[in-house]
């Protein structure tokens, strides 16, 4: 392990970034979904930033294209994700995808076994799946799903081991 | 004939919009529905009574083709076997949840429309599931 860098596991203030995340423009709820595409764009310190503007474009225009009435994404639903984004830094690039009811789904994976997925709703609740090696049964899952808010949510996932494949371990990350 | 249960030996394919893959890859959210949807909308695949697998897939793009909005260029159609969808469910969902799987031909547009039922608009874990025993993944659009 590198110097200075701390062990997987080891408890950090989730929600509480140290990073220059605590230094960007606060989004407002009262902006468009491509305002807020374009905030990220522009604003957003973390290294994935311009996967994650494409990706959000991307996704809006596919969303504006496969529905009748030509809206997209739900706009509180994007904005209570981008905010999960920036109180977590440390985090991997998740894959994006966007539910039936157009709001964004995002997902960490590594393998079967190991899965956190977050569905931001427009109220700032989630849905939550996680998906965990069974430490004293090898080869069983746990699997759990719940409700929480978006600014818990972590605290709630962390004990159950998901930093171990949702972190960003890239040099510079702060909690490493 | 509607309301036939699925044989756990045939394949059903479902529409997966753009919006739910990601560089390829089909994401839970395609195996999602909404509040207002009993099941999970699928075409069986042997009720196209097709020669092999190319004569479906061709199949399926020209109902997608007729049938929805837009069919996005990343969009994807996933191929699952019903008694893998169902196996996996009942032993891995929290609930050990049933699934049914059955046809709801929409005549004359669609005669192998099938759905899957027990599944509900908030049902992310078996979204995740599903996800999990997707068989094969083709493009939507031809």
């Amino acid at each position: 392990m590198a110097k200075g860098k701390a062990p997987l596991g080891t408890p950090v203030p989730f929600g509480q970034s140290g990073s220059m995340g605590t230094q960007q423009p606060p989004i407002t709820e009262d902006e468009s979904v491509e305002e807020i595409i374009w905030r990220v764009g522009t604003t957003f310190s973390v290294w994935y930033r311009a996967k994650l503007t494409s990706r959000l474009s991307e996704l809006q225009k596919a969303v504006q294209e496969e529905e009748l009435d030509g809206r997209g994404i739900t706009v509180r639903s994007l904005h209570h994700f981008v905010e999960f984004l920036k109180i977590n830094p440390a985090l991997r690039c998740p894959a994006v995808s966007v539910t039936p009811d157009r709001n964004i789904y995002a997902s960490w994976k590594s393998g079967p076994d190991r899965v956190f997925s977050v569905h931001f709703l427009p109220d700032g609740r989630v849905r939550f799946v996680i998906f965990c090696p069974n430490d004293k049964h090898p080869g069983e899952t746990v699997r759990i799903s719940g409700t929480a808010t978006v600014d818990v949510v972590m605290s709630i996932a962390v004990p159950h081991g998901v930093l171990s494949w949702i972190s960003d371990e890239r040099p510079g990350n702060p909690r490493f | 004939m509607k309301g036939q249960a699925i044989p756990d030996s045939d394949r059903v394919a479902r529409y997966c919009k753009a919006s739910t893959v990601e560089d390829g890859e089909i994401q839970p959210a395609a195996f999602m529905i909404r509040e207002t949807e009993e099941y999970l909308s699928v075409n069986w695949l042997e009720a196209l009574n097709c020669l092999d697998r190319v004569s479906e897939i061709r199949d399926l793009q020209k109902l997608y083709a007729t049938k929805f909005n837009r069919v996005g260029a990343s969009a994807r159609i996933a191929i699952l076997n019903v008694g893998a969808v169902r196996t996996k469910v009942e032993r891995e969902s929290p609930d050990s949840r049933l699934l049914r799987v059955l046809h709801e031909p929409e005549e004359p547009t669609d005669p192998s429309h099938a759905g899957i039922y027990e599944i509900h608009h908030d049902d992310e874990i078996i979204a995740e599931l599903i996800a999990q025993v997707v068989l094969e993944n083709h493009p939507a659009r031809a």
